[in-house]
């Protein structure tokens, strides 16, 4: 039995008159101008996305794990990017998988309520790529 | 602490299977901080990384 709660139904995915998958509904048209995106469509694939974006590129890990400040967010910030950055923060503090050049003064945060929330704030050009 | 602490607010998970909490920036302060301090801090070395999450690429949603 699945049981739909409240707080899921803005991250489910929308079933058009096809009866399929609406997947790009999960997705704002918002994105901060040089995010590393991880395109992600449900939590339940978030260590395998993690792990073939973030993980196995040295470039991109280490990109991250460098940064003094990481922000993770997607479309409120409720199951996706959360996941992703829980399997950061254990990749990252588990001494097999830290990398030589992590940043141990590193800031991790959450956008609450992701970028629906910042792009409410106002003043912002409404099209893709905005810049903060 | 190269930051503001006081942007740090823990919360509790939204998701049953992540065990740690979880620390947030409210977007106003992310608005604020990124105005004030990316051309002092980050600007030249790219210190502050963001990553996305969401699924496909946003076309069909542009307004």
């Amino acid at each position: 039995m699945v049981r739909i709660v409240w707080r899921d139904l803005p991250y489910m995915w929308s079933i058009n008159c096809t009866g399929l998958p609406n997947i790009a509904t999960d997705n704002t048209g918002k994105q901060i101008v040089g995010a590393i995106h991880m395109d992600l469509m449900a939590n339940i694939v978030a260590p395998t996305k993690f792990n073939d974006v973030i993980r196995s590129v040295p470039a991109v890990y280490n990109k991250l794990c460098s940064a003094e400040l990481v922000v993770f967010y997607c479309s409120v910030a409720a199951t996706r990017s959360p996941a992703v950055m829980s399997y950061y923060k254990r990749a990252v503090l588990a001494p097999e998988t830290q990398p030589a050049t992590y940043n141990k003064d590193q800031l991790v945060l959450l956008l609450e309520g992701g970028v629906t929330a910042y792009t409410a704030l106002g003043g912002l050009p409404n099209r893709k790529y905005i810049l903060l | 602490m190269p930051l503001d602490a006081t942007v740090i607010q823990p919360i509790a998970s939204t998701w049953r299977d992540i065990p740690e909490q979880l620390s947030t920036i409210n977007p106003a302060k992310l608005k604020t901080l990124m105005n004030k301090e990316v051309s002092k801090k980050f600007d030249e070395k790219s210190k502050i990384v963001f990553v996305d999450c969401q699924s496909g690429n946003g076309e069909d949603s542009l307004a």
